[in-house]
């Protein structure tokens, strides 16, 4: 996994762009609450067949797709003998049928859940992302504090490569023992003062910039015609999911 | 006519004790370009941290734009007027995007929406950064950083500009259009840096920082 | 150490949520405008320092690192984590945005209080009676212990059937306590060599 590159975003341009982020990630709230509170398993095969439709027409990259549903499905069957075994005697097991319809709801659930954030939030940028939360009336100090966050990770991850690299070319081969240990916390050590010195200068260079305590966005969203017709589409469906799940 | 930052006798030290500045005493006059120079540790990014009022000095007196400046009120009015360009781009850009950060400054100063918007689209289309509008920060290449970290200065259409390093790792291509930028620019600068050709093509005076002082 | 999508019930995923909530609203309050660059450099840093693979035996853990957080951030390591968690999410897909507040609440309420307890150590305790990485390594491997019990909370009051995946869960938190702590103890060295007033907390 390397970071820089998660930070870009490689979704191509789609069909659900023109939609306003903001929407985008009011919809995945609402199916996120919706999918859980789905009982039946009927409702959650529906709502995963439409994720992965919408998941189709935000054209995830394969890699992304794929390196976040293998881990996710990888977990859950380490999870399957815990839940779906049945002890029968002696050093015999068998599989329990309650265990399993709970493992294939599981199943089913965290799949449409991971599928729904892949379409409707992985693809937005995540200054973008940022952007739509502080116009959403999150916290302001919470949103800036995403905004700074995102903005330095790189930073930061660049700084402690350079840690790594310098101690690599002397010689530095991880192991566990003492001497990794001590170097580790060194380099992490190291990381936190950079960090604060980071934010020391750049809340000088904010001051020199007349900085008193404000932010402004230049980015605003703007909701559009095709706005209102996603979300006539889409809240209807989700109830209709809610009451098609209690009606079986 | 009146200089625009007179410092008199100014003394600093760091807080761990460093001595940097003793006795230190300096004009800037409208229309000067002047060259900073002097030795690693010797106190150029000091000096250019007291004049916007990052550091308080211990004694002397340091007056900009006709007045004498002491309190964190005054120093407001004078970063608004003399705009402060940092070595390392990644500590002054602190947004997401290209755009959102060259508005940060303009915001400050009060300025409504639309005129923010017109200045930025005008000061990156003056730097020839105009395709770089909506570019996200970190995908920039290091040299595109210190001209958009201009571009954050000089939007707010400073009297004065104090560059730190300016030049300081840039390749031919970017130093020659920071060369242009700021030969066709008419603020009042301070500029410390190393590189003694580069100060030579954008530089009509030089003072030397050395024990301390300003020769 | 994340609990995934899909497992948790509904009644724990929204207690997690508003306990959550309740967290980041008073972490909030204590950050001032000012340190919020500073907050944020420190939520970068931390978050790239649990990306690290830390070697362990045959293998390699990643530090979860809510204990240091809380030590040198005290309430605003809701915020921290909480955004750690979101990006995690958001940028590997680990964990996910169903269980943000559980997974929120787990990891940084033992970080607030293992961060006042150790400030605790470091104002009462006579000097010399014990050593500050000392007392730093107690706190974050009691803070992971607490990370690991409340994981095993949400999994056995979330269905009947978690009961030995909650307790293997636990299990495994018992290498990262040991690792966690000792690294915290020699990070808290490190700074009290080079930066003693990074320990004095701010929020």
């Amino acid at each position: 996994m390397n970071l820089t590159d998660s930070l870009n975003n490689h979704y191509p341009a789609s069909v659900l762009d023109r939609l306003d982020p903001r929407l985008r990630l009011l919809a995945a709230l609402l199916l996120i609450t919706v999918i859980i509170l789905l009982q039946s398993r009927p409702a959650l095969a529906t709502v995963l067949g439409g994720a992965i439709v919408m998941a189709v027409a935000a054209r995830p990259p394969l890699t992304v797709t794929l390196t976040r549903i293998i881990p996710l499905n990888v977990m859950l069957a380490l999870f399957f003998p815990f839940i779906a075994l049945a002890h029968v005697q002696g050093l015999q097991f068998g599989v329990s049928a309650k265990g399993l319809h709970l493992f294939i709801d599981i199943v089913l659930r965290a799949n449409a859940l991971l599928i729904t954030a892949l379409a409707l939030v992985g693809s937005l940028d995540i200054p973008v992302l940022g952007h739509a939360l502080v116009h959403l009336r999150v916290p302001r100090r919470l949103a800036h504090l995403l905004l700074f966050t995102i903005r330095y990770l790189e930073v930061m991850h660049r700084e402690f490569m350079a840690l790594s690299r310098a101690a690599r070319v002397r010689n530095f081969h991880p192991g566990a023992n003492r001497h990794t240990y001590r170097t580790l916390a060194a380099m992490v050590g190291q990381l936190l003062l950079r960090s604060l010195d980071r934010a020391e200068r750049i809340l000088k260079a904010m001051k020199c910039r007349g900085y008193n305590g404000q932010f402004h966005l230049l980015r605003h969203f703007s909701f559009r015609a095709c706005d209102a017709v996603f979300a006539l589409c889409f809240v209807p469906g989700c109830v209709l999911l809610i009451v098609f799940d209690r009606m079986l | 006519m009146e200089p625009l930052f007179i410092l008199e006798n100014i003394d600093f030290a760091y807080k761990e004790g460093r001595r940097v500045l003793q006795g230190a005493s300096f004009d800037l006059h409208a229309g000067e370009r002047v060259a900073l120079t002097g030795g690693n540790g010797t106190g150029k990014t000091t000096l250019l941290h007291l004049m916007v009022g990052l550091h308080k000095p211990q004694s002397g007196t340091l007056s900009a734009f006709g007045r004498a400046r002491h309190s964190e009120h005054d120093f407001h009015e004078v970063r608004c007027r003399a705009g402060l360009v940092f070595q390392d781009p990644d500590d002054q850009l602190f947004s997401a995007t290209v755009a959102e950060d060259v508005a940060f400054g303009p915001f400050n100063l009060g300025w409504e929406r639309r005129r923010v918007a017109e200045a930025v689209d005008a000061t990156l289309q003056k730097l020839d950064l105009a395709d770089f509008h909506d570019r996200v920060v970190y995908h920039l290449s290091y040299g595109e950083k210190r001209l958009v970290a201009l571009a954050s200065v000089l939007v707010m259409q400073p009297e004065v500009l104090l560059l730190d390093e300016p030049n300081d790792g840039l390749d031919s291509a970017h130093s020659a259009r920071l060369v242009d930028i700021l030969q066709q620019s008419d603020c009042a600068m301070l500029i410390a840096s190393h590189d003694r050709d580069f100060l030579k093509k954008v530089t009509n005076r030089a003072v030397k920082l050395a024990d301390g002082g300003i020769i | 150490m994340h609990i995934s999508d899909g497992i948790l019930a509904p009644p724990v995923l929204a207690a997690g949520a508003l306990l959550s909530a309740g967290g980041l609203g008073i972490g909030l309050r204590r950050i001032r405008d000012e340190d919020i660059p500073r907050t944020a450099m420190l939520t970068a840093a931390f978050f790239v320092a649990s990306l690290i693979h830390v070697p362990l035996g045959p293998s390699t853990v990643h530090l979860i690192i809510n204990g240091l957080a809380g030590i040198i951030l005290g309430w605003a390591a809701f915020p921290a984590l909480f955004i750690g968690l979101l990006l995690q999410a958001l940028l590997f897909g680990y964990g996910g945005l169903s269980v943000l507040g559980v997974n929120t609440f787990n990891t940084a309420a033992p970080a607030v209080l293992c961060g006042s307890l150790f400030h605790l150590l470091r104002r009462r305790s006579p000097d010399g009676l014990i050593k500050l990485p000392v007392a730093a390594g107690l706190c974050t491997a009691l803070c992971i212990a607490m990370t690991g019990l409340l994981n095993a909370v949400v999994l056995i009051t979330s269905h009947s059937r978690f009961m030995n995946a909650a307790l293997a869960l636990l299990a495994a938190h018992v290498p990262v306590m040991i690792i966690e702590a000792v690294l915290s103890a020699s990070i808290i060295a490190f700074l009290l060599k080079t930066r003693p007033d990074l320990l004095e907390p701010r929020a």
